[in-house]
């Protein structure tokens, strides 16, 4: 390093980070503050907490919570372990082992919007999703299900499987990467003292790979709780409620409402201290967890 | 192979779970890709076909008394009426319409001479223009291919930008040690909590400002955001994984900083440089919130699939859309798809 500094320019090299912290500066910090010091701002621009106030006493809002708390609990719960399942499985390396591989990563290359449209196409009454069960006898072509009628937690039910759909094959790679980094001696080591399968993976395989399940996690999470695109495209507008939903409710369809940007502001900042408080407790929990394996 | 071993009940758990991945994935693919070659009359039918016709097996009727002729098509075994007219025009302009089929008025006249000449209805082949609604959406749409283009210009600057700035970052974090290094590396997670929607309310007015709304290049300049810090933490991670002694062989030799960074490190950089600019083109053409937000008369094509999902009742035309948008989302994700191992560790397929 030492020959390279002195051969190299005399500035110090932070400088060429310049451009780059100005940017980010420009386009990234100054919309940050402005969009918090909106939110703790009331229309005359005093500092006031009216935006929270008035946001939390909205019916609207509290079940945009709930719902959001849900669906990413649910989401990352399922997720992690179906991929888990997957990337298990597709570690043996059984003879198709690359091509269902192959097959599971497809999903992960849907643009949101066609993911939408996709799943739309499937869940209203003449949807594929009907002609499928009715082309194997499970419902009947007289009467199909209406999936798109349903309200409230059973069509949050949807999103995550939705979701599910297409986030399932990013956690499993990150998971199988972890998997086939392991030193598979440990595992046999295990298996020779004794321990059986369900041991060997719950006392070896997964603390060794525990950082590997935490960054996929909160990379998981801080993704869920921001989802809304495939609820709009689905079921439209209000009828799933989620936080950002609520913030492109604000911002896309009532624009020039009286209070729809300070809504949209305020309620980014929530979800941003959601994200931030579920990480720092994820850690927390995941950190938890080791210290208590080692003691 | 230790899965195979078990016997008949973990065989049979293994083809199930086999069945079950592939046809989560490919059913839903399967159909969608049906419905974006589906015809408006195919469409409408129930249940939809799992996968796309060639051809109607149809039937022209002659009504005897009134003059007009009726076409009927194949539906289970039967054959169902779906249009009676006198003439011609009209019924080759509803094969076009509805059901994806072209055909010249001399062609229908001959199916009504046909339909005279026999005794019941005369049954006719018709031949569907397979790409119609592909050929709908993009060339007979107003302002699908100009939607192309914006999204592909939007890539374009949102691939200079990411290199140039985060390919530099990546550079100096790779060879240069100094304070706040880590603090920058973390820069992606905290980049990525704020959800894009919000912060896109802000930037219009700065946009605005710039004068640069509702052009591709204010959409790059947001997408850029997170792809900067992605592109500086993916080179940062290549760059050291070149040797710096081959720098320094390099400049011992007397070439420039400048010079070994063109001749030798750029090039072995090669790969991973590509790899970033397709993370980058994806992030731009697979974004539609933000060019919700960013444009109004110029839209890109994600934008434009969103947009007609929610107007049209007819689900095949956005299908078609989908599926164009689509592709190029496959493949680029194919091509790194070794790099998002990389990433995380090196996962081999």
């Amino acid at each position: 390093m030492r020959t390279l500094r002195r051969a190299g320019p005399r500035i110090h090299p932070a400088w060429l980070l310049s451009p780059v912290v100005l940017y980010y500066a420009a386009f990234w910090l100054r919309p940050t503050l402005r969009v918090i010091r909106e939110s703790f701002t009331d229309a005359a621009g005093a500092v006031s907490l009216s935006n929270f106030t008035r946001l939390l006493a909205q019916a609207e809002i509290r079940e945009a919570f709930v719902n959001t708390v849900a669906f990413t609990a649910g989401s990352a719960i399922l997720q992690f372990f179906l991929a888990f399942a997957l990337a298990l499985w597709l570690n043996k390396k059984f003879r198709f082992s690359n091509l269902v591989l192959f097959i599971a990563l497809v999903p992960m290359a849907f643009p949101p919007a066609a993911v939408g449209i996709l799943w739309k196409t499937g869940l209203y009454r003449f949807g594929w999703i009907n002609s499928f069960l009715c082309s194997i006898g499970a419902m009947d072509a007289a009467n199909p299900v209406d999936w798109m009628a349903f309200r409230g937690l059973k069509a949050a039910l949807f999103l995550i499987v939705v979701d599910t759909w297409t986030v399932l094959p990013a956690v499993m790679i990150i998971l199988l990467a972890g998997l086939q980094n392991l030193n598979k001696e440990y595992e046999e080591a295990g298996l020779v003292f004794g321990a059986n399968r369900l041991q060997a993976l719950k006392d070896i395989v997964l603390p060794i790979l525990k950082p590997t399940i935490v960054t996929a996690m909160i990379l998981r999470v801080i993704a869920a709780i921001q989802v809304w695109l495939i609820a709009v495209m689905i079921f439209g507008y209000n009828v799933v409620p989620l936080l950002v939903e609520r913030i492109a409710y604000n911002v896309d369809v009532i624009t020039f409402g009286e209070y729809a940007k300070k809504d949209a502001y305020a309620l980014s900042v929530i979800v941003v201290a959601i994200v931030m408080v579920s990480v720092s407790f994820y850690l927390r929990a995941s950190r938890g967890a080791e210290d208590g394996g080692e003691g | 192979m230790s899965g195979l071993k078990g016997g008949v009940v973990s065989k049979a758990l293994f083809w199930l779970t086999l069945a079950a991945v592939g046809g989560m994935v490919l059913l839903p693919i399967l159909y969608f890709a049906t419905i974006s070659f589906a015809s408006n009359y195919e469409a409408y039918q129930f249940p939809a076909r799992p996968l796309p016709s060639l051809s109607y097996r149809a039937a022209i009727r002659g009504n005897p008394g009134d003059g007009t002729y009726t076409l009927l098509l194949k539906k289970g075994g039967e054959f169902e009426a779906v249009k009676t007219t006198a003439d011609p025009l009209d019924l080759a302009l509803y094969c076009k319409s509805q059901l994806n089929v072209i055909v010249a008025e001399a062609r229908v006249r001959e199916y009504f001479r046909l339909a005279d000449g026999s005794e019941g209805p005369a049954e006719i082949r018709l031949r569907k223009s397979f790409f119609r609604n592909y050929v709908i959406f993009f060339i007979l749409a107003d302002g699908t291919m100009a939607a192309l283009g914006n999204s592909l210009k939007a890539a374009g600057w949102t691939i200079l930008i990411s290199l140039a700035l985060g390919g530099t970052a990546g550079y100096v974090l790779a060879r240069f040690r100094f304070r706040g290094r880590r603090a920058f590396g973390s820069a992606l997670l905290l980049v990525r909590m704020f959800p894009a929607v919000s912060l896109s309310l802000p930037l219009v007015v700065y946009i605005m400002k710039m004068n640069l709304y509702d052009t591709p290049l204010s959409l790059a300049i947001v997408y850029s955001v997170p792809n900067i810090a992605l592109t500086a933490w993916i080179t940062s991670s290549i760059f050291k994984g070149i040797g710096v002694e081959l720098e320094e062989a390099a400049m011992v030799f007397g070439a420039t900083r400048l010079r070994t960074l063109a001749t030798i490190t750029l090039p072995l950089a090669f790969p991973a440089i590509v790899a970033s600019s397709l993370y980058a083109f994806l992030a731009a053409w697979n974004d539609s919130i933000t060019a919700l937000i960013m444009t109004n008369e110029h839209p890109t094509l994600a934008l434009l699939v969103y947009r007609t999902v929610g107007s049209s009742t007819i689900p095949n035309l956005p299908a078609a859309g989908a599926i164009v948008l689509l592709i190029p989302s496959l493949v680029f994700t194919f091509i790194i798809k070794d790099y998002i191992n990389q990433l995380w560790g090196g996962a081999k397929i």
